[in-house]
């Protein structure tokens, strides 16, 4: 993205002041990042649905669970306004019943919609951190390791990179899900499976997405870290600490880690939508987050089944999917052109 | 270059092998089998059913058994059957072997879940569709993402290059999952332009092709802009105009042409997103593709239909992204093939 609103009149003054000082990577990638106006509207939307996740027993006016027959399938008057198909009753071959205490309207066993994407926001943003932390995690080791050591070390970790690479991600999210999520009917109690079945639904069903997450999207981030460190593994400073008598995982974690963050970070924030997505379909085809939490996916998933009558239902969730989806992305272009100004404009 | 082809084919094969192992030992090590039904069968009728679809010999044999069906290929005469559920993908008659012959190859087996059918005639009867879709998907990718990547960088830092890829981010955050719903509510309930559900004529594959495709036309967009932004700093570019061709030959000829590298090697990642992006895509537009058959298969528990579909899918991913390697390692000689 090339919105960057870069004052010329900035760059042609040498400020000696600031010269003198000197200027930290980080503070200087801070300070271009907030004059990239997109990625502050990325930031502040991210952080209004951080706000709607954290107070969302404060904020949701309903409970996510528990719904009124009676007033299944309502919409306020503003919802049949913006959506012309759906025509209240009273009006010729009107059908939906107006009811102004929901502001969203309600889904089709008559709960508030507003509240479970209220609600939905605590799963998505939990994907979006937890996510990164769990392919991070993997992938960063297995990249450091290969690419410090070398050798069989490397030669092993890359093949295994390879083969997971190859598995065709969603596919094999669907099994493992297929595999941890049954109720644990079929299992027996004591087992180490019904203990970590037991675990998944004391997280309402998420512990397996970021399972499924991480085991499936950590081999990108194992190839970006090995790259960065085989680049920077025979720098001087390396070598210096190598001679000065730092063990490996010290000049690991001090001297290598620090110098390859950047890229890693902006890799990782341009992977986050893709993640918030993977929840999103999950509980779509209903192998992610347990009903009745609520999740944007599942919503959208139960919306689209009466599309025709009241798409309200699927389509407010759909928007604020977009939405934080939206926010990462432009969040995610605005760190990489302030972590690498090199890289600005270029995709 | 030969022995990094030869050795990258044999490595799919690897792959394919892990892929079939992973999935048939997770599958098998679900809870829940096919006849579980929620009201129950009688153990004896349940027994006799798992030893009519084979499934109490032990694991590893039934492994075998399976992938042995589907993956050696044989000359059989044409009516041979050894079983009910026998049925091949592919079927070519054999004249030199003589009358009545046929090599066959890939059989998926029976349906657990609907008896009367195989895997295989599941599969013809939805593969075509979800390819049909998948192409139609990439035609809409590249004819909106190639001219507006274009635009953006030929107007590079106007108006028309911020909008553009303003509008190539928020299409980036438009999964199908959310455009699906979008584009059926305003095209097919509000405008009714479009049928909502099934399939059938070209009017059924619009709606579904530029659901699926938006978000990856979006990507093309940008990757396109970036690619022909270098291009044009390239001396061969400052040779044609200084060769005074019209501009109209150095951006469509010489500059296009070497911008679509990058871009043709995404395809094949690209055909692989597709694919999985169609679950979404066919249930909501009630198509019944091989993504919807795939999801059921995996609630029933339909063994040999998860195994076969898995098999395929993996199968494209897998020569997919070999052949993006080999396009990269033939485009760019820098690569190294050791």
């Amino acid at each position: 993205m090339a919105t960057t609103t870069n004052n010329t009149s900035d760059r042609q003054i040498i400020r000696l002041d600031e010269r003198r000082h000197g200027e930290s990577l980080w503070r200087a990638s801070l300070k271009r990042l907030r004059r990239n106006v997109l990625a502050v509207i990325g930031l502040i939307v991210l952080l209004v649905f951080a706000f709607l996740a954290l107070f969302a027993d404060y904020i949701a006016p309903y409970p996510f669970d528990k719904g009124t027959l009676g007033s299944a399938n309502t919409a306020p008057t503003w919802v049949t306004q913006v959506f012309p198909s759906m025509i209240p009753v009273g009006q010729e071959r009107g059908y939906i019943k107006i009811n102004e205490d929901y502001p969203l309207g309600a889904d089709r066993i008559g709960r508030d919609l507003f509240s479970r994407i209220v609600y939905g926001a605590r799963i998505s943003l939990m994907v979006a951190i937890i996510g990164p932390l769990v392919a991070l995690s993997i992938g960063v080791t297995l990249g450091l390791l290969a690419g410090y050591f070398g050798g069989w070390v490397d030669n092993v970790i890359m093949r295994i990179t390879d083969v997971v690479y190859a598995f065709p991600t969603l596919l094999f999210i669907i099994l493992l899900m297929a595999f941890f999520r049954p109720s644990t009917g079929g299992l027996e109690e004591g087992t180490f499976a019904y203990g970590i079945s037991a675990f998944d639904r004391s997280t309402g069903g998420l512990f397996f997405i970021f399972v499924g997450i991480g085991v499936t999207n950590w081999t990108g981030m194992a190839r970006l870290t090995r790259g960065q460190v085989l680049s920077i593994r025979e720098q001087e400073y390396v070598v210096a600490a190598k001679a000065m008598g730092v063990k490996d995982f010290g000049i690991m974690l001090r001297h290598v880690l620090p110098n390859i963050l950047g890229p890693i970070i902006v890799a990782e924030t341009l992977a986050i939508p893709r993640y918030i997505s993977t929840e999103a379909f999950l509980s779509f085809i209903g192998l992610g987050v347990n009903p009745p939490t609520p999740s944007w996916g599942g919503m959208i998933s139960d919306g689209a089944q009466q599309l025709a009558s009241y798409p309200n239902q699927a389509i407010f969730p759909a928007i604020a999917l977009f939405l934080v989806m939206f926010a990462f992305n432009f969040l995610g272009d605005g760190l990489r052109d302030a972590l690498d100004p090199r890289m600005r404009g270029n995709g | 270059m030969g022995q990094y082809i030869v050795r990258r084919i044999l490595w799919m094969f690897v792959a394919l092998f892990a892929i079939s192992v992973v999935t048939f030992l997770l599958m098998r090590l679900v809870p829940g089998g096919p006849f579980n039904t929620e009201r129950g069968i009688p153990e004896a009728v349940r027994r006799n059913l798992e030893a009519r679809y084979n499934l109490d010999a032990p694991l590893i044999q039934q492994y075998f058994d399976y992938m042995g069906g589907l993956v050696v290929p044989r000359v059989t005469p044409t009516d041979w059957r050894q079983s009910q559920s026998e049925h091949y993908l592919i079927n070519i008659e054999t004249p030199i072997f003589g009358e009545g012959t046929a090599f066959r190859w890939m059989n998926f087996g029976p349906s657990l879940n609907s008896p009367n059918r195989t895997v295989t005639s599941i599969i013809e009867d939805s593969l075509p569709i979800s390819v049909q879709l998948g192409f139609a998907a990439i035609l809409v990718a590249l004819v909106i993402g190639i001219p507006v990547g274009t635009l953006a960088a030929l107007r590079q830092n106007t108006f028309w290059d911020y909008s553009s890829m303003a509008i190539a981010v928020t299409g980036v955050s438009v999964p199908s999952i959310i455009s699906a719903p979008l584009l059926k509510y305003i095209f097919a309930v509000n405008l009714k332009v479009l049928p909502p559900n099934g399939w059938g004529g070209i009017e059924y594959v619009i709606l579904p092709a530029f659901a699926l495709g938006f978000i990856e036309s979006a990507l093309i967009a940008r990757l396109t802009r970036a690619s022909l932004l270098q291009v044009l700093r390239e001396d061969y570019i400052r040779t044609a105009r200084s060769k005074g061709l019209p501009e109209r030959v150095v951006i469509g000829w010489h500059a296009l042409k070497n911008s679509m590298i990058p871009v043709v090697t995404v395809i094949g990642p690209l055909a692989a997103a597709l694919l999985t992006g169609t679950f979404v895509v066919e249930t909501i537009f009630g198509i019944p593709g091989l993504g919807r058959s795939f999801v059921a298969s995996i609630g029933n528990r339909d063994y040999p239909l998860i195994m076969g579909t898995v098999m395929l899918y993996a199968t494209f991913v897998v020569i997919g992204n070999l052949l993006v390697d080999l396009t990269y390692a033939l485009l760019d000689p820098r690569i190294r093939y050791d």
